[in-house]
């Protein structure tokens, strides 16, 4: 395969330049926005990623519209970075979970700005179903999301620290079977509003949520310094299966919402993930299919419930700087041998190319 | 509730490996939403790789040097499709869909997948 991996377009920004920093060959992009200005949070993640990596070189085009980038090593180590406001956090934090168990040293790294919106992937599903999902590739203990600060768009002023262990290399992942719900766990928070907006949030998410008995949401209301620079609230869902299989769903509320309705929409999106089955979230697909492939010269083997066209793309972008293809089989169980299990679902099955992170010394 | 569980599975399409690593035509949306003709599209195919910016290598290179009246009415497509990826891996929400929760039948039909559900294997 080539050294020098080419794209078009600002789409899918993110996940190239993590992939090409993994798989260490050369990524061009063109056209980017050729026809508007470059907003800043790019720009933003760029310099990030030179902060987490060291003799990267990254040059921009003259006009902002191209950009080619040599990937470093991936250093970790405690840093600080100001997300600003254009993006949340986990816009910057999710590639971040993916490069941290390569990293030379831990990663330890805090991150200001909106922690919950409509757009990103909230600090708190990161820090329920994400970073969980490192632990079934063998990682060990000490991955922690502190969420030391809440902040609500428009101003944000929140503020989370990761800290992520460094591993040499993967175990592959057989995960098939889905289990079925035992629990439901969340978390309401409101920052700024009225302290009841928490419980409110919560009494409409229980009443959709009524099929098993142990359900426990929390409802926290953030003051003072914790609570960020604007108002707003938002909420977490998280339903476990007894094979550890986590669906997730959340939904942040804005001026003029009422707390009842952001609580019972996000209890129905939980029931819509629910629904689609398989053994990974929506959500957690892309990271799990990337550690499927870094993994072991060994057959991994995972069972989601449908593709999203998010993940669809990232398939393309694992092939175009790993060469690997995934095997998809659809499996429709007629018979329901697996008690409870979606109807239909598609088995995902890849040999992993047995990446090893050399900047880790073997003791 | 049958009803219910078959009306959502239906969805699925066969040969995806096909459509993602194949020669990509569609792009992902397309691919997620079934939007694919099954004879070959051979006049539209230029046309559909720009509209939902397959950035793959190979896409829509040459292209570009079209007459003038071609490139603004290409811009209003790419600004749309711009609205919709927006480089997030969040499943865009669908209100409608949501609202059927409210049906008790369709709530129903994923009672088996809770531990609370029927314990009954059918077919064994």
């Amino acid at each position: 395969m080539s050294k020098i991996v080419k794209f078009e377009g600002h789409n899918y920004f993110r996940q190239r330049l993590v992939l090409a920093t993994l798989a260490g060959k050369i990524l061009k992009i063109d056209k980017i926005r050729p026809n508007d200005a470059n907003p800043d949070f790019e720009a933003n993640f760029l310099r990030l990623l030179e902060k987490v990596t060291n003799g990267a070189t990254i040059d921009i085009s003259y006009t902002g519209t191209s950009i080619v980038y040599k990937p470093g090593v991936i250093i970790g180590g405690k840093v600080y970075h100001d997300c600003g406001t254009a993006r949340a956090i986990g816009y910057f934090l999710e590639p971040l979970v993916a490069l941290a168990p390569f990293a030379k040293s831990p990663m330890n790294i805090t991150l200001n700005g909106i922690t919950n919106d409509n757009v990103d992937l909230s600090v708190d599903t990161i820090r329920t179903v994400l970073l969980p999902q490192l632990k079934k590739f063998g990682l060990e203990e000490g991955i922690e999301l502190e969420i030391t600060s809440r902040g609500a768009p428009p101003n944000g002023g929140g503020r989370v620290t990761f800290r992520c262990p460094i591993v040499r290399s993967l175990k592959p992942i057989q995960f098939t079977d889905e289990g079925r719900i035992k629990r439901v766990r969340g978390v309401a928070y409101c920052t700024r509003v009225a302290p009841q907006f928490s419980n409110r949030m919560v009494d409409a998410a229980r009443g959709v949520l009524d099929y098993v008995n142990d359900i426990n949401i929390a409802a926290v209301h953030y003051q003072g310094d914790k609570s960020g620079l604007s108002p707003g609230f938002a909420v977490s869902l998280l339903a476990k299966t007894t094979t550890s299989v986590y669906y997730s769903a959340e939904l942040a509320g804005g001026a003029g919402q009422a707390p009842e309705d952001i609580g019972l929409q996000a209890a129905r999106m939980l029931l819509s993930e629910i629904r689609k089955g398989g053994c990974v979230d929506s959500i957690a697909q892309t990271l799990t299919l990337l550690y499927m492939v870094l993994g072991p010269n060994d057959v991994s083997k995972v069972r989601v419930g449908e593709l999203t066209p998010f993940t669809i793309q990232y398939l393309r972008d694992l092939q175009d700087f790993f060469g690997s293809q995934f095997k998809i089989t659809q499996e429709v169980d007629n018979d329901k041998t697996v008690l409870g299990a979606a109807p239909s679902s598609l088995i995902m099955t890849c040999v992993g190319i047995g990446y090893i992170n050399t900047n880790k010394k073997t003791t | 509730i049958a009803k219910a569980e078959s009306a959502f599975h239906s969805r699925r399409r066969p040969n995806l490996m096909r459509l993602i690593y194949g020669d990509r035509k569609y792009s992902p949306e397309q691919i997620y939403q079934g939007d694919i003709d099954d004879a070959p599209a051979s006049a539209g195919e230029d046309e559909e790789s720009d509209e939902g910016f397959g950035t793959g290598p190979g896409t829509g290179a040459e292209d570009d040097s079209d007459e003038e009246d071609f490139l603004t009415l290409k811009k209003e497509e790419t600004d749309q499709s711009v609205e919709k990826t927006i480089d997030s891996c969040k499943v865009t929400i669908e209100f409608l869909d949501l609202e059927n929760w409210a049906n008790h039948d369709v709530k129903e039909s994923i009672r088996d997948r809770f531990i609370t559900g029927s314990l009954d294997v059918p077919g064994s």
